[in-house]
């Protein structure tokens, strides 16, 4: 049997140089990426980052990465794993172990997954994750509903040699289309040809307590990702008041927005509302309020002056003065009656500054 | 046109492997240049590089005669090196040449990444990298009659048992001896010569099937 061959050609230079790998070459300038070489070579300490970002987003929120790793490997039992590469996009990691196992890192979650048998896959937070095409330097994505297309977004993407990831919108109907525009070269997926890999674990990198203020602020966050909130917003923020669970937690970032969150029985909500605020005056704004009817339960939280009480008039001389402690600037007060029940007709709710002057009242009902 | 690959049996096919082979075997028989191995561990870029520089065309003519396709050859040549820069840990030198075990990651990677069905990697790996190269019109003609040849070739190496593919895609399309695919492959050079002779009974079959 003799197989027809053809005849081997010589390999033009110019071939041999579009070919020839970047770990081999001069990096380009202006390139974001480190070499594979160093990817590679830090093995041992757990991975390094390795990415070139389409956009501009905020200093990696997370702690050390030997955190992240060890967070990894209890969620793929396997104290062995080894990291060769990490990216990270809003407030999400991926590490890529040298297996080719991949684990994504939120704040309180850790989800493991493999790619094998297709090129991308997609997380249940909606992180699509892929292999480019060979030595693509950058990439946009664009995500299209045909029953909403003015829903339409453009999500954030990251670009390494080895891996892509597009922070798509989980939300997207399966009959969506994700494209993707690797150096001017389109691809265009149905959103649920995307096969769905990993099952998130808790993982929470704070106090053991789902309870704990900053394990239910980081949680908020989370679950806030695929709200799509403005870019930055995944950062640098600092628990501020709170109530018990369930309840609500307020929370402040770097640039003075407040946000909040409404908790739920399992310690789970999503950070809302993360506006700019300019507080009156008075140095009270009211971000939440609410009455839960039949369960007695009366929440109210926002933004106070150091000093400031609260009252709580139920008419006929009746005055409850709950403790009101306020943190970064902010308080939350959570007030049940007994019996669980509407307030009194009349009762009203009023916050007292220092000098005993009422700069807050409004109905409780 | 019609080139018998029988153990480098054609005349032009033996001069110019012969040719290429001095090149290709690495450094076993060049003494102004470090070996393969020497090279390995140094494990260092420019290191990969002086590799990359050694075997770049072989690999890019094995990538095509593993993918029929001169555009895929090229991806395929470039993630090649990649993947074998990320586990330059697993390399097996056979003769202190990297090169067989180069064309078995090559064929593991056409296998895996460039001949899958999945929908979607056709669409992914239908994006070329950059501009590929043109055949000359008075070669369009010859070359695609050529790559459909090797398609027909090649569909029938995909139905071969696993290891009688793995040893044509080395000796029959890659033209390495016997020697070094037995040793890159872990089982003696008689399995591999019972593997291609099944191997070229089957593929008779499945092509004159195919006709």
């Amino acid at each position: 049997m003799n197989i027809e061959l053809p005849p081997r050609r010589q390999l033009p230079p110019e071939i041999k140089e579009r070919m020839r790998p970047t770990i081999t070459r001069a990096r380009p300038r202006g390139r974001a990426w480190m070499g594979a070489a160093a990817a590679a070579a830090l093995v041992i300490t757990g991975g390094v980052f390795l990415t070139q970002s389409t956009q501009q987003h905020e200093p990696a929120p997370f702690a050390a990465v030997s955190a992240d790793l060890a967070r990894c490997r209890e969620a793929l039992r396997d104290d062995r794993w080894s990291v060769v590469n990490t990216l990270e996009l809003r407030a999400r990691k991926v590490l890529v172990g040298i297996d080719g196992r991949l684990c994504e890192l939120t704040r309180t979650r850790v989800t493991a997954f493999d790619a094998a048998g297709a090129t991308a896959v997609r997380t249940p937070s909606g992180l699509v994750v892929g292999r480019p095409p060979v030595q693509a330097r950058s990439m946009t994505a664009h995500q299209h509903d045909p029953a909403a297309p003015r829903a339409d977004w453009s999500p954030p993407t990251v670009i390494t040699l080895d891996l892509f990831l597009v922070d798509a919108d989980p939300t997207k109907p399966e009959n969506s289309t994700l494209t993707m525009e690797f150096d001017g070269h389109q691809v265009q997926l149905t959103f649920g040809d995307i096969p769905v890999r990993g099952t998130p674990q808790d993982s929470y990198s704070n106090d053991a307590s789902t309870a704990h203020s900053a394990n239910l602020l980081d949680r908020c966050l989370d679950n806030a990702i695929p709200k799509r909130a403005a870019p930055g917003f995944e950062n640098d923020w600092q628990a501020g008041a709170m109530t018990g669970v369930p309840g609500v937690l307020l929370a402040r970032n770097g640039k003075g927005d407040w946000g909040v969150c409404e908790v739920d029985d399992a310690g789970s909500g999503a950070l809302t509302g993360t506006i700019a605020r300019n507080p009156a005056a008075s140095g009270v704004e009211v971000l939440h309020r609410g009455w839960v009817a039949g369960t007695g339960t009366f929440t109210i939280a926002g933004l106070a002056p150091a000093g400031t009480k609260v009252e709580l008039d139920l008419g006929g001389g009746t005055v409850l003065a709950p403790p009101l402690p306020i943190t970064l600037g902010s308080f939350a007060l959570q007030h049940r009656f007994a019996p669980a029940a509407n307030p009194p007709a009349g009762a009203m709710i009023k916050l007292v500054n220092s000098a005993n002057e009422v700069i807050y009242i409004a109905p409780v009902a | 046109m019609k080139i018998a690959v029988q153990h480098l049996a054609d005349g032009w096919t033996h001069s110019v492997m012969r040719l290429m082979r001095e090149r290709w075997r690495g450094a076993a028989g060049v003494v102004d240049r470090p070996t393969d191995a020497a090279l390995w561990e140094c494990g260092d870029e420019a290191a990969f590089a002086e590799l990359y520089d050694r075997y770049a065309e072989a690999v890019w003519n094995h990538a095509y005669r593993l993918t029929a396709s001169w555009s895929t050859a090229e991806d395929l040549t470039s993630t090649t090196f990649l993947t074998a820069w990320r586990r330059r840990h697993e390399i097996r030198l056979v003769h202190d040449s990297a090169l067989p075990w180069l064309f078995t990651v090559a064929a593991n990677l056409a296998r895996s990444e460039f001949r899958r069905s999945s929908r979607f990697q056709r669409l992914l790996h239908r994006v070329p990298p950059e501009t590929t190269e043109r055949d000359h019109a008075d070669q369009v003609a010859s070359s695609v009659d050529g790559e459909r040849r090797l398609r027909e070739v090649l569909d029938a190496v995909e139905l071969l048992p696993r290891a009688e593919r793995e040893a044509v895609e080395l000796v029959l399309l890659g033209e390495l001896p016997i020697a070094s695919a037995a040793e890159v492959l872990g089982v003696a050079e008689v399995s591999v010569r019972a593997r291609i002779s099944r191997a070229r009974a089957r593929l008779r079959n499945l092509i004159e099937g195919q006709s």
